[in-house]
């Protein structure tokens, strides 16, 4: 009787302007920010951050697009893109990295697919202690 | 009369106007064979009571007659009741009985007669059931997710848990038997004097959290108001097992 919804259980969470996430925020699928959150934050899919999104957090995931303000160190696993609106303050490691004229970013850059393997290494690690966290 | 079958009438229902419907649906239920006991809810009558004394007596299929409220309010103990349940949907249009794929009044029994049997999960709010959301109308409270984070509205917004339930327009049916519940925060955004702002909407998900306040505030749960500074939340997977119709594809 239910229909699945588009996605099923990859079903985009979604954090709105006008809403604040404080702590350790995991979500296994894709993530649309336009509020802020302040912990650390990782998502297995792609993550979007919009123009008005603030984030003070450690970021991974596995993909990002980035046109908002990220205080923190950024982990993406494949591809990263900074929109010219982003802000980045922290380093920056992913296996691609596309930025936009008038992006600003504060850090150092680690590009390639070594580089970017870590990256994921270290995000699934945090994903997995997150789930045992949560199943514990 | 058929021994699996009994139907528990909502109160209203003894109006006078409600008097024809009711004789027409009896008959169509007799006509397909699944007529059955009859007990009628009322004011000094325990419904947790009539619904054990129902089991007692072999009953399989407790069958709702009446409004939505009913239903929801039945919802506080029937998940525990080794029955499965129906819905015929009369005295109101229902909400609840087009999520279910019901249609209202004596179209309803078509459904009830094929008996097509989904389990559904339900929702769990400090020790109470519920089948459809909580809503806290207008709240700063936040909703701490998994014991992980916690999520809050910056301005007042309305904060939703939801099991099964629609949201409107441009919004997505909540699937009870995702086994999750689903988290919807409504918050105006960029409000002047001279002008509204625009609403936006936030949706995650939890298998277990809490709302906390720090002032006292109401909540609606199954549209029963209750009070307080915290409340905890659960989901039970695959708890309820009610009859349901094939929803139309949206």
């Amino acid at each position: 009787m239910f229909t699945k919804q588009p996605g099923g259980d990859a079903a985009v969470t979604t954090i709105a302007r006008g809403v604040k996430v404080e702590g350790d925020f995991t979500s296994q699928g894709d993530v649309v920010i336009e509020g802020e959150v302040h912990g650390t934050l990782s998502a297995s899919g792609l993550l979007t951050i919009g123009p008005e999104a603030i984030i003070k957090a450690d970021v991974t995931a596995g993909e990002a697009l980035v046109a908002g303000t990220i205080q923190g160190n950024v982990a993406i696993g494949k591809r990263i893109e900074l929109k010219s609106s982003a802000k980045v303050i922290g380093d920056v490691t992913a296996e691609v990295m596309a930025i936009e004229a008038g992006a600003t970013l504060a850090g150092r850059i680690s590009v390639g697919e070594r580089r970017a393997e870590s990256a994921e290494r270290t995000a699934s690690a945090k994903r997995e202690r997150g789930i045992v966290q949560a199943s514990a | 009369m058929n021994p699996a079958f009994a139907y528990v009438y909502d109160d209203v229902l003894s109006d006078r106007r409600y008097e024809r419907e009711i004789g027409t649906l009896e008959t169509e239920l007799a006509r397909r064979g699944i007529e059955g006991r009859v007990a009628r809810l009322a004011m000094f009558r325990n419904p947790r009571e009539m619904a054990a004394d129902l089991m007692k007596v072999g009953v399989k299929n407790v069958v709702l007659v009446g409004r939505d409220q009913m239903l929801k309010d039945l919802m506080a103990f029937a998940p525990d009741l080794e029955v499965t349940l129906g819905y015929l949907p009369i005295g109101a249009p229902s909400e609840i009985a087009a999520l279910l794929g019901i249609p209202n009044g004596i179209g309803s029994v078509d459904v009830l007669a094929a008996r097509l049997v989904e389990i559904l999960d339900v929702g769990r709010l400090n020790d109470r059931y519920f089948l459809t959301e909580v809503v806290a109308p207008s709240t700063k409270a936040c909703v701490d997710i998994e014991g992980k984070y916690r999520v809050s509205p910056t301005e007042h917004g309305a904060i939703a848990i939801r099991n099964l339930a629609g949201g409107g327009e441009g919004s997505t049916l909540a699937d009870p038997q995702d086994g999750r519940l689903e988290v919807v925060i409504q918050a105006r955004v960029g409000s002047r004097w001279w002008k509204k702002g625009a609403l936006e909407e936030t949706r995650m998900w939890l298998t277990r959290g809490a709302i906390r306040s720090a002032q006292p505030i109401d909540i609606f749960v199954d549209g029963e108001k209750m009070r307080g500074t915290e409340f905890h939340l659960s989901i039970v997977p695959k708890k309820l097992k009610i009859i349901t119709g094939r929803r139309q594809p949206r």
